[in-house]
């Protein structure tokens, strides 16, 4: 609205309304893409998953659950990190299960005639780009939590966020997605990208954000609180719920997660 | 002339070999060659010595040189040195002073020496590494208890065949025969308790729980049947291992246990308000039943104890009194129940009490001697070696570390207190501070140590070398880079015992070995060291554990380390499988047929 400038007095009376409307329509279509969830490669990937159908085996959000009888454990493995490291070394072989339906044989011992799954793993080579692959194996690394590197305070402070249900609304390893009617962007944010940079600006805010709900200096800006308040899914206060320790775990896994 | 010539040439060449074979039979005493200078010398390591029944002769058991000396016990002379099978570690002469039954641990097996021919006759199969062997009094059985399997075989004397295999507690080690010949009181390694056989029945009657004994070494029986003495260590694990003088980690005692009330135990300690006796091994009582010898194995001491003293207090010791007692570390001292002498060498563990000589015989393995003892006094009154003298190697001084409690605060223990001789476990979960308080943990095996970086199941020791310092500050001092080297040079080479399981069901463990790969174990156990080196989440850990993932351990020799996961929690390799694995996390085990687990279980065996 600053940049209005104002015309000659003669073209005034038709060209100040015109410009008047082109700002707006300009202004609006800013705010609508301001406000549009940032499209993260987890985020593309899960639409990939739900495309390619894997939740159909492997349950919502990989959770499992699916039954197999011609498998041992008589159910297709689930996306969980310590099940899928049984099937997987490493991210290599992710994508061999992905692209081929087979990672590569590990030993002769592993070639031999086993028990064979009734529903076998589908090859995808043909229906994925390399890009859309990558995106894949990104939301599959946020839904097992799967890390080579992950350190200690940080893998506890994942093990915090599970039990206190935070990936329920902020997204598998903290991506961000869930919808949010009325708040300001219309999902719950993230834990890393852009977005978080604005809400939370240092630790003390970040532990605002978990202990409170919401942060002093926003809640303090009349524009961001009729957005806190106006919002569907409030960020709960875990005050009374979370210990010292778990905070601490928390913001280290958080931090480990935007070093990554 | 030239043919007689050609004669004498061809001789000379028939002589040479003849020549150089007598050269190597000289051994010893001839200059050594200049390749076997640079090779391991043998060592004798003593590890046990008994008495024939005329008294007139010793046999020393070599455990290093796979040998039995034999020792004319009044000239102290050597007689005869004879080859048995790999690592023997106790004998027993039969009645008629004819034969000498010799234990070889890593045979499975007891080799029969006749002692007119000195040499091997036979071998008789046991069970998996034969401890101790004892012969029944009228020479027709042979009592063997087999550490590893777990039990006690009963073979005939004569053709050594099995009649019975009676199971016991863990590891036992030594048994003996009461003077009826109506029991067997066997003492358990690894299990905190005697298992007390009636031999008509041919079954385990009692099992006698012996509080907080770990690590139970000889046990011997009064000769009027009343009472059975067992020598051992009491392990605290029940609270932090944070304190050790006045024994609060480690005391060292003898359980007294009276055979005719079932139940009764009371433990006097052999150690001293500042001096701990570590390692409690050998055991010898005599016949009129005024003294009880203990060998101290840790502080190169021997106890000589005051038996009626001793039984005196036991008597009047309530059964309330008896935990108090245990934790004691003065009583035996102030009543002037016991007192500790020198025992003429270093890591004294079989004794032999000769008494027409007033001796009693110290077999000390790290000296490669037999010391003798004046029975009343102490004193030492002479010093046998059983070979020529060897220098330490660094992997034997490290070795000799292993087992010594004087690089301890006061000489409480040793490393070999909780891992005993061998570098392995002594079954027990202990609360060690390095990883927060309230959460104990399995002791692992050193064995593995070396190669598989971090220690400690919560991996707070990059390496063996901070493991091996840390284990030094933990027995209260500053580590010694001497005695840190020659550690690493001990646990850096371990000699694995042989293991007994490999090729016993190969149909099965060839099976087990395709599940393993199968359910995916090797993601985290590859070969050939079967860790990945790294920690994982099975979703084993506690609130108490502060932390989710633990250390890897490697799979090797995983038929020796029971019981399983951090916290001991699985008894048996089975129970991880069966119990322990509810959400298919340990590897995909769930769903296997139980002959699945078996042949995997068999395959982990022969790892």
């Amino acid at each position: 609205m600053k940049n209005v400038k104002v015309g000659s007095p003669r073209l005034g009376g038709r060209i100040v309304p015109a410009l008047l409307l082109v700002s707006l329509t300009g202004a609006l279509l800013a705010h609508w893409l301001w406000r549009q969830p940032e499209p993260s490669a987890p985020r593309r990937g899960e639409e990939i998953a739900r495309r390619l159908g894997c939740f159909a085996c492997h349950g919502p959000e990989g959770r499992g659950g699916i039954l197999d009888p011609g498998l041992p454990g008589a159910e297709i493995p689930s996306w969980e990190g310590p099940v899928a490291a049984t099937y997987a070394r490493d991210e290599q072989e992710i994508r061999d299960w992905i692209l081929h339906g087979a990672a590569r044989p590990r030993s002769q011992a592993a070639e031999s005639a086993g028990p064979t799954p009734l529903i076998p793993m589908p090859a995808f080579r043909a229906h994925l780009s390399d890009g859309e692959l990558e995106d894949l194996v990104a939301y599959f690394r946020a839904v097992s939590g799967w890390s080579a590197e992950i350190p200690e305070p940080a893998y506890e402070g994942r093990k915090v966020a599970l039990r206190f249900g935070c990936f329920a609304c902020h997204g598998p390893s903290g991506t961000g997605g869930c919808r949010n009617p009325g708040s300001f962007k219309g999902t719950i944010p993230a834990w890393d990208g852009a977005e978080f940079a604005e809400l939370v600006r240092d630790d003390k805010e970040l532990c605002e954000w978990i202990l409170d709900g919401h942060t002093l200096r926003l809640w303090e800006n009349a524009a961001a609180r009729y957005f806190l308040q106006r919002q569907a899914i409030k960020m709960p206060a875990y005050r009374q719920h979370l210990s010292e320790d778990e905070l601490n775990k928390l913001i280290a896994y958080i931090h480990w997660l935007r070093e990554k | 002339m030239k043919a007689l010539r050609c004669l004498l040439a061809l001789a000379g060449v028939a002589a040479l070999p003849v020549l150089a074979l007598a050269h190597l039979l000289r051994g010893d005493s001839g200059p050594v060659p200049l390749e076997n200078a640079r090779q391991e010398p043998v060592y004798r390591s003593p590890n046990h010595i008994c008495l024939s029944p005329d008294g007139r002769l010793a046999a020393v058991v070599n455990q290093s040189a796979n040998s039995v000396s034999i020792l004319e016990v009044r000239s102290r002379k050597v007689l005869e040195e004879i080859s048995v099978g790999r690592h023997p570690s106790h004998a027993a002469f039969s009645p008629d002073g004819r034969r000498l039954y010799v234990s070889c641990l890593h045979e499975g097996s007891v080799d029969v020496v006749d002692l007119e021919q000195n040499r091997v006759l036979r071998s008789f199969q046991a069970g998996d590494e034969p401890y101790g062997v004892t012969v029944s009094a009228d020479g027709r059985k042979l009592y063997v208890a087999n550490s590893l399997s777990d039990t006690v075989s009963i073979l005939d004397a004569l053709s050594g065949c099995a009649q019975a295999e009676i199971p016991t507690g863990r590891s036992p080690r030594f048994a003996v025969a009461t003077p009826d010949g109506s029991r067997l009181i066997v003492a358990n390694g690894l299990s905190r308790s005697l298992s007390i056989i009636d031999l008509g029945a041919g079954r385990v009657v009692e099992t006698r729980d012996l509080g907080r004994a770990s690590i139970l070494r000889q046990v011997a029986c009064s000769p009027d049947g009343q009472w059975a003495f067992a020598a051992g260590i009491l392990s605290h694990d029940e609270t932090l291992p944070v304190q050790v003088e006045r024994g609060w980690i480690h005391s060292n005692g003898i359980a007294v246990v009276d055979l005719a009330r079932p139940g009764h135990r009371v433990t006097l300690l052999v150690d001293r308000l500042v001096a701990g006796a570590s390692n409690p091994w050998g055991l010898v009582l005599s016949s009129d039943q005024r003294r009880l010898y203990v060998s101290l194995a840790g502080v190169h001491e021997i106890a000589i104890v005051d038996l009626p003293a001793a039984l005196r207090l036991v008597q009047e010791t309530a059964p309330e009194q008896v935990k108090a007692l245990e934790e004691n570390v003065e009583i035996l001292e102030r009543r002037k129940i016991a007192r500790r002498v020198g025992s003429g060498g270093l890591g004294p563990r079989g004794l032999a009490l000769s008494e027409p000589t007033g001796e009693l015989l110290v077999a000390n393995y790290f000296s490669d001697s037999i010391a003798v003892l004046d029975a009343a006094s102490g004193e030492i009154r002479s010093v046998i070696p059983l070979g020529p003298p060897q220098e330490m190697t660094p992997w034997r001084q490290g070795e000799l570390l292993f087992n010594d409690a004087r690089i301890t605060y006061q000489g409480w223990f040793s490393c070999a207190s909780c891992h005993q001789e061998d570098a392995t476990i002594d079954g027990l979960n202990w609360d060690l501070p390095n990883d927060g308080l309230g959460n104990s943990k399995n002791v692992k095996s050193l064995l593995d140590a070396h190669d598989t970086p971090p220690s400690m199941w919560s991996g707070v020791r990059t390496d063996m070398n901070a493991a091996v310092a840390a284990g030094q500050r933990f027995q209260g001092f500053i580590p010694d880079p001497e005695n840190n080297r020659s550690l690493m040079a001990y646990l850096g080479q371990p000699k694995r015992a042989p293991n007994p399981h490999r090729g016993r069901n190969p149909e099965s463990a060839r099976r087990g070995e395709k599940i393993f790969f199968r359910a995916g174990c090797d993601t985290c156990h590859p070969p050939p060291v079967y860790t990945d080196l790294r920690a994982h989440d099975l979703g084993l850990g506690t609130p108490d554990d502060y932390r989710s993932r633990f250390d890897t351990p490697s799979l090797r020799e995983c038929y020796r380390t029971p019981p399983y996961l951090h916290d001991g929690r699985a008894k048996t390799l089975r129970e991880i499988f069966i119990d322990h694995n509810p959400k298919n996390f340990h590897g995909r085990t769930r769903g296997l047929a139980a002959p699945e687990i078996e042949d995997l279980i068999n395959f982990l065996k022969t790892l």
